[in-house]
């Protein structure tokens, strides 16, 4: 059994995808009751749209990047994330795949079948912004706390090592919805992502339908 | 010993002197041979080698190839892969970490830590613009300075663009996708504290072992043995729903030493028993059970000290293929007592003795050589499990035949009364048929010639490795579960890759990985393991950075639009990694399995490159043909399967040669046909076989050759003995013991013993049935006397 090629790769995609430190499900580092509370001041719907303005710090460069656009998701099929300015793109996490585009014209895509962390990458990030927390709890640590009756803040710092080598922290606020995302890098880049007129809604609209299955 | 005690009866003349000197020097022999044999058996605690690779030839034309292949083997023998298969991600985790737990006394390590992220990291960073996938490189030959700083922008942007690289070091992500190509190595990935690979329906928990000793240590494989059978009764009360897969050496060479062991007492006690059964009704003796016993005795002793003093280790064939030579080595004392089994008390003892000692010195001296011709020829082969065979064979068939020549005279029993199962065999030769050349016999004989040729033109050929091969099927089935799901390379094929530098052979690596591009796309192959993934060759890296030049324009105008200094607008230039800096990097350790580095022979260094998903004889074919100075297509499985088919012709020859020598030799002897008496058993074995679909093999032909030998003892001795019925009765009995410890043999499990068996019973049974039929017409003189 030569698979000792195997594991060091293991570890490197790992660190090149945020990939997933799935540990132990057990709950040894933070309070589940902070997490239950939470949950229940989510609202539940099966699909979640909005606008988000993003706003990157990159280490070792002095320009703040900010960009605004609209996201959209659903519980089954995953999350569409369409980026209006400074340049339209688009980048569609579904169960097996992760595809970027601009305009019409695929940039990148990564497929599970290539690259099996992509089931995991998608998870993380369905649960991110559809505020599914027990799936964030099963990668990583948290703490936090709750504002006042609707508000709350959970910080998440990965629980594996490996995951620890590409994510610094995560962090997450919110009332009913997600208000706003902050992801720093281990390498120190810094993303935060502000949600405006997030709904919820029972059905997708044709047109979003429409790009979940192209 | 009561040799001395009779010594004293002997004809006091210079023959009989010699004689006694040499019983007591064999005495002495066997003495010392004892001595040996405990020196190995003391320390020895049952251990017996099932490594198959003992068993095969060692390609001695080609150096480099057997050592890439000693190094993967070495590598993969003490390794213990265990899969569990679990309906969701958690249960497998779950169950994972219950199967550790359960496993933490067992005599296993967790294989080495894969090396650290960061450590690996640090190794490639510094010269990351040497890393461009061939993808990236045809990107970048066609695209304008438009796309190029697109694709950085778009990068830029991304908000979960997760690298442990920082934009900045990496704004078109060329250093990312490198890295993410490594990841093609291996489908499984670490998920906290457990690596899972995901199939369409399975999650698996892989848990990676290595072994503490080796794995054909017998302590080893019985604590093993308790240690998983634990494990699975553990997983089936609390995760029924997981499925527990194993894969490694140490199961194969567990389950073949205790299939061994199974069959080797079986084999052997069964010999045993028909034999000491057999010989106390025939000859109601004890002293004739006692010479029978000795010559056992003597035969088993300087077969295991001799074989053990030039192997230096046993392997399980030699044992279970050795328990059945009881039948062969029983042979000479039975054709000894049957001449003395006349009913007649020996008139003034000794003297008579030794006439009849002088009388059957001849013919028993020409049955030891067929046999012994046979098996020597087994030991020119360059297999060496099958030398070990031999060599056990013809020490204890000399070891035997010594006992009865040298001893006989003095411990055969002085009177042994014919008892009614001698007499009854003795009368049967009466009533056997004669070859008389009749009408009737023609015709019958033109029968049964059409129906054997019938049946020999069936025969295939066949001369496949494998069936020296005793695997449990239900472990194979596990194997090659776990093979596929953690895309395991086939450690029995590679290619061998030689330069004269490490960068020559790692620039040879890459041009054979781009010939094999079509094999990967038409998913004849499905991937590979090889250094030059981890280390691309200098002229590779220097290539890559070249390739980047044409970024010059883009990074300016990033530079400006993102408000940073001149100086990272300035393609990155850094002298390539090398060979011997990545070799010297901890990190590589556990890939340096597939760098053999510089050969003390030639100088030269080589490294391997393994496939994956390498199915079909056709494709194995095409590699073939990748040839060239440099690179090597090295299967050892047909290499081997080749051999056995070149040596299989070469003994057929050999067969050939002595079914038309042999004949000539006995004719100046006998003048009779003799000879007639083999070839219709030979003829008729070939053909069952081809009736019964079994492929001619190497195997077949050397056990052909031995029943050739036998059936041409048969015939000497009957005809020696012109026709005497108590040679019939010798012929009756050895065959009868030969066709039980050789049919035992049959129930091996092992493909090849079993067709050592089934030739040799077939052949025997036809030798023995045709033997009496071509017997000379002389008066069948002793039946008179022996009824009295």
């Amino acid at each position: 059994m030569k698979n000792t090629a195997k594991q060091m790769f293991l570890l490197l995609a790992g660190l090149i995808l945020c990939g997933p430190g799935l540990a132990a499900t057990a709950q040894t580092a933070a309070d589940p009751a902070l997490l239950r509370s939470v949950q229940l001041r989510l609202a539940i719907d099966t699909v979640i749209r909005g606008d988000f303005t993003q706003t990157r710090q990159l280490a070792g460069v002095k320009k703040p990047l900010v960009a605004d656009g609209s996201f959209v998701v659903e519980k089954t099929r995953g999350v569409l994330w369409r980026t209006l300015k400074p340049f339209p793109q688009t980048m569609r996490v579904t169960q097996g795949e992760i595809l970027q585009k601009d305009g019409s014209r695929v940039l990148m895509t990564l497929r599970a079948d290539q690259e099996p962390t992509v089931n995991a990458i998608s998870r993380v990030l369905f649960s991110m912004f559809a505020g599914d927390l027990s799936a964030l709890a099963e990668y990583f640590d948290y703490q936090g706390q709750l504002k006042g009756d609707t508000g709350w803040q959970l910080s998440f710092t990965p629980r594996d090592a490996g995951l620890r080598t590409v994510i610094a922290a995560l962090s997450l606020e919110g009332d009913s919805v997600v208000r706003q995302v902050t992801l720093t890098s281990a390498a120190g880049d810094i993303s935060r992502i502000t949600f405006n007129h997030v709904v919820t809604a029972a059905v997708l609209s044709a047109d979003e339908r429409a790009q979940f299955d192209e | 010993m009561n040799a001395p005690s009779l010594m004293n009866d002997l004809p006091p003349d210079g023959y009989a002197r010699r004689h006694r000197a040499l019983a007591w020097g064999w005495l002495g022999v066997l003495a010392l041979l004892t001595a040996a044999l405990l020196a190995h058996v003391l320390p020895w605690r049952g251990q017996i080698d099932t490594d198959l690779l003992a068993l095969l030839p060692v390609d001695e034309r080609n150096p480099h190839a057997e050592a890439a292949l000693k190094t993967l083997a070495q590598q993969g023998e003490r390794s213990l892969v265990l899969l569990l298969a679990a309906p969701d991600t958690a249960t497998a985790q779950r169950a994972a970490r219950q199967v550790r737990e359960t496993l933490r006394e067992a005599p296993l390590s967790a294989q080495p830590a894969p090396a650290d992220v960061e450590t690996l990291l640090k190794l490639y960073f510094p010269y990351r613009a040497g890393f461009v996938t061939d993808q990236d490189r045809r990107w970048l030959a066609d695209t304008d300075q438009t796309t190029q700083i697109q694709r950085a922008l778009s990068l830029a942007y991304q908000p979960f663009a997760g690298s442990a690289v920082n934009w900045r070091d990496d704004p078109f992500g060329f250093f990312g996708n490198w890295l993410l190509q490594l990841g093609k190595a291996s489908p499984a990935r670490p998920y906290g504290d457990t690596l899972m690979v995901q199939t369409a329906d399975r999650h698996y928990a892989v848990l990676l072992y290595q072994l503490t000793q080796s794995a054909f240590s017998s302590d080893l494989q019985t604590r093993l043995d308790a240690d998983l059978a634990a494990t699975r009764n553990d997983l089936a009360q609390h995760f029924p729903d997981v499925q527990l897969l194993r894969a490694g050496v140490v199961l194969h060479a567990a389950a073949a030493a205790q299939q061994a062991r199974f069959e080797m007492s079986l084999i052997g006690s069964g010999s045993l028993l028909f034999c000491v059964l057999l010989t106390w009704y025939v000859f109601r003796s004890f002293k004739a059970l006692r010479l029978i016993l000795l010559s056992l005795a003597a035969g088993a002793l300087t077969a295991l000290s001799l074989t053990w003093l030039m192997f230096d280790r046993l392997h399980a064939l030699t044992l279970v293929f050795g328990a059945s030579l009881i039948g062969v080595a029983v042979d000479y004392g039975v054709l000894v007592l049957a001449q003395h089994l006349n009913g007649e008390k020996t008139p003034g003892g000794a003297p008579e003795r030794w006439t009849r000692f002088r009388h059957l010195l001849p013919p028993l001296a020409l049955v030891l050589i067929a046999p012994m011709l046979a098996y020597l020829s087994l030991l020119l082969m360059p297999f060496p499990g099958l030398r070990q065979m031999a060599c056990f064979t013809v020490s204890g068939i000399a070891g035997a035949w010594l006992t009865i020549m040298l001893w006989y005279p003095y411990l055969v029993p002085a009177h042994m009364p014919g008892t009614p199962l001698a007499r009854c065999l003795m009368q049967a030769l009466r009533h056997w048929p004669r070859w008389r050349a009749t009408r009737r016999q023609w015709f019958v004989a033109v029968a049964v010639a059409t129906v054997l040729g019938l049946g020999i033109a069936q025969l295939k050929t066949g001369d496949d490795i494998r069936s020296l091969v005793n695997s449990d099927p239900g472990l194979l089935r596990e194997h090659l579960e776990v093979a596929k799901t953690l895309e395991l390379p086939s450690p029995a094929q590679l290619f061998l890759i030689t330069g004269d530098t490490p960068e020559e052979a790692l620039q040879h690596e890459e041009a054979l990985l781009l010939k094999l591009e079509p094999l990967f796309a038409s998913g004849h192959l499905t991937g590979f393991d090889a250094i030059s993934r981890w280390l691309p060759s200098q002229q590779r890296q220097q290539a890559a950075q070249q390739a980047q030049q044409t970024l010059a324009a883009a990074r300016a105008a990033l530079a400006k639009e993102m408000d940073l200094s001149g100086d990272w607008a300035a393609t990155p230039q850094s002298a390539p990694l090398t060979a011997d800096e990545w070799l010297a990097q901890p990190a590589t350790e556990s890939l340096r399995y597939l760098w053999l580095g510089r050969s003390a022979q030639d100088g030269r260094f080589s490294s391997i490159v393994l496939l994956k998903g390498l199915r079909d004889a056709d494709t194995a074919h095409r590699l073939a043909a990748f040839n060239d100075a440099h690179i090597q297509w090295v299967d050892k499985t047909a290499e081997v399967s080749l051999l056995m088919g070149r040596y299989r012709v070469l003994l057929s020859s050999v067969l050939i040669a002595a079914y038309v020598l042999v004949p000539l030799v006995l004719l100046a002897f006998f003048r009779r046909q003799t000879w007639r008496v083999v070839m219709p058993s030979l003829l008729g074995t070939l053909a069952i076989m081809g009736y019964a679909g079994l492929p001619l093999q190497l195997l077949n032909v050397l056990t052909l050759l031995l029943v050739f030998g036998m059936g041409i003892d048969y015939g000497l001795f009957l005809t020696a003995q012109r026709g005497d019925v108590r040679a019939f009765l010798a012929i009756c009995v050895a065959a009868a013991l030969t066709l039980l410890s050789f049919g035992l043999l049959a129930l091996s499990s092992t493909p090849a013993l079993r067709t050592i068996g089934l030739t040799t019973v077939l052949g025997i049974s036809l030798a023995w049935l045709t033997t009496p039929l071509f017997r000379l017409s002389a008066p069948e003189r002793a039946i008179s006397s022996s009824s009295a």
